[in-house]
């Protein structure tokens, strides 16, 4: 691929990142009682930033999603958090792809689930571990929404095959 | 992919086996509790009774209200509002937590919570 024709799909998947942050800002998912469950929507973007254009790329779309949400509709806190759960599922999931641990789908799930326990872990750091009493629905959370996620970036890596070669 | 599907697999078992454990330590044995406590930033703002139905302002920040024994929080200053989204909490050991403004409100009222 061209390095004009990444850059340009880099900016795209930036913005497609930040509006995914938008929506699910707008819509809380907290059916359950519990907050912070999120569907991660934004993660996909990144996931398939890593698969096609790497880990610089997937980086950097994730920095900007994060500051920009901040930015938005954040505060220092959740800068905090968003950067430990951002970085740390990042690199995860980077080492899981490149050795090829698991697929798309196992990939998914550990990033979901490393976010929500970095973030977790900087909560518990704020509240002297108050938080801890979510861990388990996060947890599941992760589980599940990653799992989902990964179905959907293996259909959409099929399909934007073509564009990304 | 059936590669990696007995993977996912064991991934995803040992995910949740771990959050059963933790839900179990953190959920299990849970009886109705009689009062509740308010902390800010760790330091207790104010201990309460579960009975009395009541509304409470915590330093401005957001309000709590009391309501046939189950405590909840009505309006606060946070931009997430993750605390006036979550359920109405009356069991022993149930948590709301207020991450911008570091409020706690915890139901006491037996030791089950002594554990956490």
């Amino acid at each position: 691929m061209k390095k004009t024709k990444k850059i340009a799909l880099c900016g795209v998947m930036c913005a497609l990142a930040f509006a995914f942050s938008y929506i699910e800002f707008l819509i809380p998912f907290d059916m359950t009682g519990i907050p912070g469950i999120k569907p991660g929507f934004a993660n996909l973007v990144i996931m398939a930033a890593l698969y096609t254009l790497g880990l610089p790329y997937a980086a950097f779309i994730s920095f900007v999603r994060i500051v920009l949400s901040w930015l938005i509709f954040g505060n220092i806190t959740s800068l905090l958090y968003s950067l430990a759960g951002g970085i740390l599922s990042l690199l995860l999931m980077f080492v899981l792809k490149k050795f090829k641990v698991f697929d798309e789908t196992g990939v998914s799930v550990s990033g979901a689930v490393m976010h929500n326990a970095a973030q977790l872990a900087v909560s518990a750091l704020i509240t002297s571990g108050a938080v801890l009493y979510y861990a388990p629905v996060l947890l599941i959370a992760g589980v599940v929404f990653g799992v989902i996620n990964g179905l959907i970036l293996k259909l959409v890596l099929k399909r934007t095959e073509k564009l990304f070669s | 992919m059936n590669k990696y599907l007995l993977k996912n697999i064991i991934l995803i078992a040992a995910i949740l086996a771990v959050s059963a454990v933790l839900f179990a330590v953190f959920y299990g044995g849970r009886s109705a509790g009689a009062s509740f406590e308010i902390t800010v930033n760790g330091k207790l703002y104010g201990a309460y009774q579960l009975d009395t139905d009541t509304v409470i302002d915590v330093d401005g920040h957001c309000t709590v209200q009391v309501k046939d024994g189950a405590v909840s929080v009505i309006s606060a200053d946070c931009p997430g509002k993750d605390c006036v989204h979550h359920k109405p909490i009356s069991k022993s050991g149930e948590r709301i937590i207020c991450l911008p403004n570091g409020i706690v409100i915890r139901i006491t009222g037996d030791g089950v919570d002594a554990l956490i």
